[in-house]
């Protein structure tokens, strides 16, 4: 099969107003002082989007169900501040007091490990300015702001970043399993590099909010459109890119690997080395479905490591994780949350966190 | 399809594993082997082509690169065998009774693959792929055996294949002082060539006779090895009624299909059992089989191959690779690159011609695999300054010698100026390339054959015999839709026109002024010659007599097209006994220290079990069955590649999946190798070669084991198939001894 044509681009950036949450810590702020335009609906080329269209509403839902971590993101997947990203967004960071190498399970609330120092930030707002010297935004509590120029240096853009101090570690995997195989830069890949926090109010309850991704059981399908969202330096945007297939080692690539393959590894390297998988977890990936999608990949660099990888339905299918380059061709590595959900029951046995990702599913898979 | 002898021959350079022993299906077939003699003179050749120093382009030079005592591959002879080597690397006291056993067990099947004994009741492993034919031949008219896999469930169920037969090697004896004193007296290069030949002829035959009288089985092969400066009689023993007795569906026998083809990490079954019967039509006695090894092998161990490679490239001259590198394979590759663009938009298609579309399609795009993989490989400088540093090597070698010097001094000369005619015909040729194989229009190819046919019948230069069998092969080809074959008519006369030009008098004449596209569909829809039935009552009455519009065409086509052929032969000719010199020479300098180029006879080759760097990270050693379903899930919404039979999708939980199913090592393997043991250093059987890996496919130049590797069938995999899928007790019972 010949390498599709890579389609990854820019398609948008958008301004709105400052959500709810933002709101409720400004009671003095007027929400319309930091609408300076609105632009309602974005139209996407048609045989980019497949026919669909992608509004305003979208486009907000994006940016706020966004996460961003000192050089990674996150995505939330509830409506109680619940997140994902890539599990080196979070072991990498200064405060992380863990054992270095190990998992970590919080089985409730009360048990979720507060993570000092990490930083998690929202972009509510965007503001055009006449000149660099006029930013207001920062008389906002838990708020802070950035300007930057427009290319011509005639404008400039205030983006105001809310910021939540409190988060805390729900679920990470051991660097065994996330790092598996060690095969940083590959893909076809196997490996669960994942991990869930929660964000926290200031009044120390779990973050209440709308702008989150349901969290999906099923693979990608083949050239799907998906998107992702970053703050890439001072350019925020949402990208598309989509999932496929590409000819490496005289064959051609699978659209996902799946957890069989995790199996596969394990024991082909003599369970033993890089590939050696935790005492349990073959019986426990066994016990579930491991015919569950694992990994894929998506054409072009990822927006970022650790963001949520979205379909046209806000649904989240998976979690970028590490730059690949196969026979000279750029893709995203991705962690697909079947894969991801398939051993939250029955290797971590998580069931409050499966619980918590099927109430806002649309699917029910929690039925099964 | 099968060709007869009288024209079947593979393209050179395809008989690595695509046409050596890859399923029938995949062969490029050229149809005619013989130029036929055009009447009017070949013009010399204008060799004004400055002479390219075949160093200075290259980003890497000899001085860079260590010449390896094997660049010239493994594959030792069993007149010769590598006593002292297997102690050196591998610690193991291989003595004469050790070969002997490596030998015996060892099996030639067919006509381009290998096999072993796996019991001492004749049961025979092979490859599914070098089964694929006879799995077709012996299906009843109900039944599709290739798709549902076939399993024997007592002895008298076990299915005769017709025509069908493997040899095992029972004695070997040189022979090479009487072949050389029939020569001593000819001068002259190609009749001194000829005239031993001729003598290893007689030798065969009279040996045979001899043989003949002991036991009616046997029959003696004279094999020239050195290129001719060593000669050697083997006696083989022909076992002619072989039977069918066990393979898996065709999903697991090629699981991964085209694609995965010279792929490993890789997940196939590419298995099948045969069992040998006596004259008496009893199971044959074969106490020099192989042990079935229940542990099988780990990474690191040392494992032999003994197998029936057919040849390489590995022992010609720099400027001929180099020759090979910017035209031959540059011209093949684009070649089958345009058949594969043309065809991929009709596979797919049903109705009458879809099968052999397909076989089409999958012979095209496999070659263009294999062949671009060697294009890549020669494109890597560091393996023409290898080759390079070697012939420096041999230059300087030959310079000490002063009997050596004389008459080999002006070898390589040759060699450079034969490469630089060939530069400049090399546009003219590129005309034909895969003209008249099993590749392209059968319109077209039945066209050429009907000219070939008509021609030798009116010069009376052949017997009926030959004429018969000619006829045969040519109503052998297989019809494809007709819209396929009017787009491949359109693509030659494109590669023609870019070839010779527009104002090319035959193009002119074949053209008429007329767009090739319409000249295409009017030869498509009005010619007797796209179907089978038409051409043999056309080739009845007369073909060239005919009114058929691609008579006209193909008169002006064919004296072109054999007076291209038979420039390239007499380069071939001229090539091929200074290749046979330098083997010569190379033979004088180092003796028997390197085993000569394979020559689709019994060989030895040493190597370990292991992974390799490959795609940024580490191929293991084994792949698991995990994998295979891994690939099978991971596959399925794109592609039917990776499907998996019914009864494979819910494996008994008693089938533990762990288990090992292919394995790499380090063995040197070629094109009919396929179906070759592997064996450990106690000769029980470990695994069942099949393919080699992507990387392994430049080692038709050079011989590396860095990440190249012989991929085979885990024996504990086949084991475990068959005894928790198929349920073959009978077979497990026998391989394993059990009473």
């Amino acid at each position: 099969m010949k390498n599709s044509s890579i389609v990854y681009g820019v398609i948008g950036v958008f301004l709105l107003s400052l959500p709810a949450e933002a709101r409720q810590v400004n009671p003095s702020g007027e929400a319309d002082t930091v609408i300076v335009r609105h632009q309602r609906y974005l139209h996407v080329p048609t045989e980019h989007m497949g026919g669909s269209m992608v509004d305003g509403d979208w486009i907000e839902h994006m940016r706020l169900g966004t996460l961003q971590l000192p050089k990674c993101a996150g995505a939330l997947v509830s409506a109680d501040g619940l997140a994902v990203t890539s599990a080196a967004c979070l072991r990498s960071l200064e405060s992380w007091i863990r054992p270095a190498d190990s998992a970590f399970v919080a089985d409730e609330l009360s048990m979720e490990h507060q993570l000092t120092g990490l930083k998690a930030e929202r972009l509510v707002g965007i503001r055009e300015l006449e000149r660099a010297e006029d930013p207001v935004s920062d008389t906002l509590p838990g708020t802070r702001t950035e300007v930057v120029a427009a290319q011509d240096s005639s404008s400039f853009r205030e983006y105001i970043w809310y910021i939540y101090e409190d988060v805390r570690l729900v679920l990470i995997p051991s660097v065994d399993v996330a790092n598996f195989g060690n095969e940083g830069g590959v893909y076809p890949r196997h490996a669960l590099d994942f991990a869930f926090f929660r964000v926290y109010d200031e009044r120390g309850q779990p973050l209440d909010t709308e702008s989150y991704f349901a969290w999906s059981d099923r693979p990608p399908n083949h050239r799907e459109r998906l998107f992702t969202t970053a703050v890439n330096e001072n350019k925020p945007f949402t990208s598309m890119s989509i999932s496929d297939t590409f000819t490496y080692n005289g064959t051609v690539t699978p659209p996902y690997t799946t957890l069989y393959g995790m199996l596969d590894l394990h024991y082909s390297h003599g369970a033993t080395g890089a590939w050696e998988l935790p005492a349990q977890w073959s019986a426990g990936i066994q016990k579930g479905d491991p015919s569950a999608a694992l990994n894929f990949s998506m054409a072009g660099r990822c927006a970022q490591i650790g963001t949520g990888v979205i379909d046209i339905d806000m649904e989240i299918l998976g979690v970028a994780f590490d730059h690949a380059v196969t026979e000279g061709l750029q893709r995203c590595v991705v962690v697909s949350t079947s894969g991801v959900l398939s051993v939250l029951r029955t290797v971590f046995e998580a069931e409050n966190i499966v619980q918590e990702l099927a109430r806002q599913a649309r699917s029910t898979y929690e039925d099964e | 399809m099968k060709m007869n002898n009288y024209s079947a021959w593979l393209i050179g350079g395809l008989l690595l594993y695509t046409g050596g022993c890859a399923p029938a299906a995949l062969e490029v077939v050229q149809v005619i082997n013989q130029p036929l003699v055009v009447e009017e003179q070949l013009q010399a050749s204008n060799a004004s082509v400055e002479a390219p120093d075949p160093m200075a382009s290259l980003t890497v030079d000899r001085f860079d690169v260590d010449v390896d005592r094997f660049d010239g591959g493994k594959m030792w002879t069993f007149d010769n065998p590598p006593v002292g080597w297997l102690a050196e690397a591998y610690g193991i006291d291989a003595d004469s009774v050790w070969f002997a056993k490596a030998r015996l067990g060892a099996l030639r099947f067919g006509v381009n693959c290998s096999a072993s004994f796996v019991s001492g009741q004749g049961l025979i492993l092979t490859n599914h792929h070098c089964a694929r034919e006879s799995i077709v031949e012996v299906s009843g008219e109900e039944e599709d055996l290739l798709e549902a896999g076939f399993l024997a469930a007592a002895a008298v169920d076990e299915r005769k294949v017709p025509d069908l037969y493997v040899e095992q090697l029972l004695e070997i004896s040189d022979v090479t002082r009487r072949v050389h004193g029939a020569s001593r007296i000819v001068r002259g290069d190609n009749e001194r060539v000829r005239a031993r030949r001729d003598k290893a002829s007689v030798i065969a035959d009279e040996l045979t006779s001899a043989a003949r009288m002991r036991d009616s089985t046997l029959r003696v092969e004279v094999v020239e090895l050195y290129s001719g400066e060593r000669y050697a009689a083997y006696t083989y023993r022909r076992y002619e009624d072989i039977r069918l007795v066990m393979a898996p569906e065709k999903k697991l026998g090629y699981f991964g299909g085209e694609e995965d083809n010279f792929t490993f990490p890789r997940y196939t079954l590419d298995m099948a059992f045969f069992r040998a019967y006596d004259r008496e039509g009893n199971p044959a006695v074969t106490p020099e089989y192989y042990p079935w090894s229940q542990d099988g092998v780990g990474a690191g161990d040392a494992v032999f191959v003994v197998g029936n490679p057919g040849s390489t490239s590995r022992f010609g001259s720099v400027s001929q690779l180099m020759f090979e590198r910017d035209y031959t394979l540059v011209q093949q590759v684009e070649a089958f690159q345009r058949r594969v663009d043309v065809l991929q938009s009709f596979v797919g298609m049903d109705g009458p011609g879809a099968d052999a579309l397909e076989n089409m399609w999958f012979t095209t795009s496999n070659s263009l695999k294999a062949l671009s993989g060697q294009l890549e490989g020669l494109r890597n400088d560091t393996l023409i300054a290898r080759r390079s540093a070697a012939e420096f090597q041999i230059r300087e070698d030959l310079f000490q010698v002063d009997s050596l010097s004389a008459r080999y001094g002006a070898l390589f000369q040759e060699l450079d100026e034969i490469q630089l005619s060939k530069r400049a015909e090399a546009g003219r040729m590129a005309a034909f390339t895969l003209f008249g194989t099993t590749i392209g229009s059968r319109i077209l190819t039945r066209a050429l054959y009907g000219y070939y046919y008509a021609n030798l019948q009116r010069r009376g230069y052949v017997d009926e015999e030959t004429l018969d069998g000619i006829r045969e092969d040519a109503l052998a080809l297989e019809d494809v839709p007709v819209e396929v074959d009017r787009a491949l008519i359109v693509l030659r006369f494109e590669e023609l026109l870019n070839a010779l030009g527009a104002q090319d008098p035959t193009m002119r004449s074949i053209l008429e002024g007329l767009p090739t596209d319409s000249l295409a569909a009017t030869l498509a829809t009005t010619t007797a010659l796209s179907d089978s039935a038409g051409f043999a009552a056309l080739l009845e009455e007369g073909f060239l007599g005919s009114e058929d519009p691609v008579v006209p065409v193909i008169s002006a086509l064919a004296p072109l097209y054999f007076t291209a052929q038979q420039q390239s032969e007499s380069f071939k000719n001229r090539e091929d006994l200074l290749v046979a010199e330098l083997a010569s020479l190379r033979f004088a300098l180092y003796g028997t220290d390197i085993p000569p180029d394979a020559s689709f006879s019994l060989r030895f080759s040493d190597g370990r079990v292991g992974g390799y760097a490959y795609n940024g990270t580490r191929a293991p050693a084994f792949t698991t069955f995990y994998g295979l379903y891994d690939h099978f899930y991971a596959h399925r919404t794109v592609s039917a590649s990776w499907d998996l039979p019914e009864r494979w999708r819910d494996p008994p939980e008693t089938f533990d999946l762990s288990t090992p199913l292919n394995l790499v090592s380090t063995n040197d393997i070629t094109g009919g190798n396929s179906g070759s043991p592997l064996l450990n250093q106690n000769l029980e059987i470990v695994g069942l070669v099949f393919d080699g890996n992507i990387e392994s496919l430049p080692n038709v130049y050079v011989f590396s084991d860095r990440t190249a590797r012989t991929v085979s069938v885990d024996v504990r995999a086949i084991l475990a198939s068959l005894q928790h899928v198929y349920k073959a007790g009978r077979i497990v019972e026998e391989i394993l001894k059990i009473e």
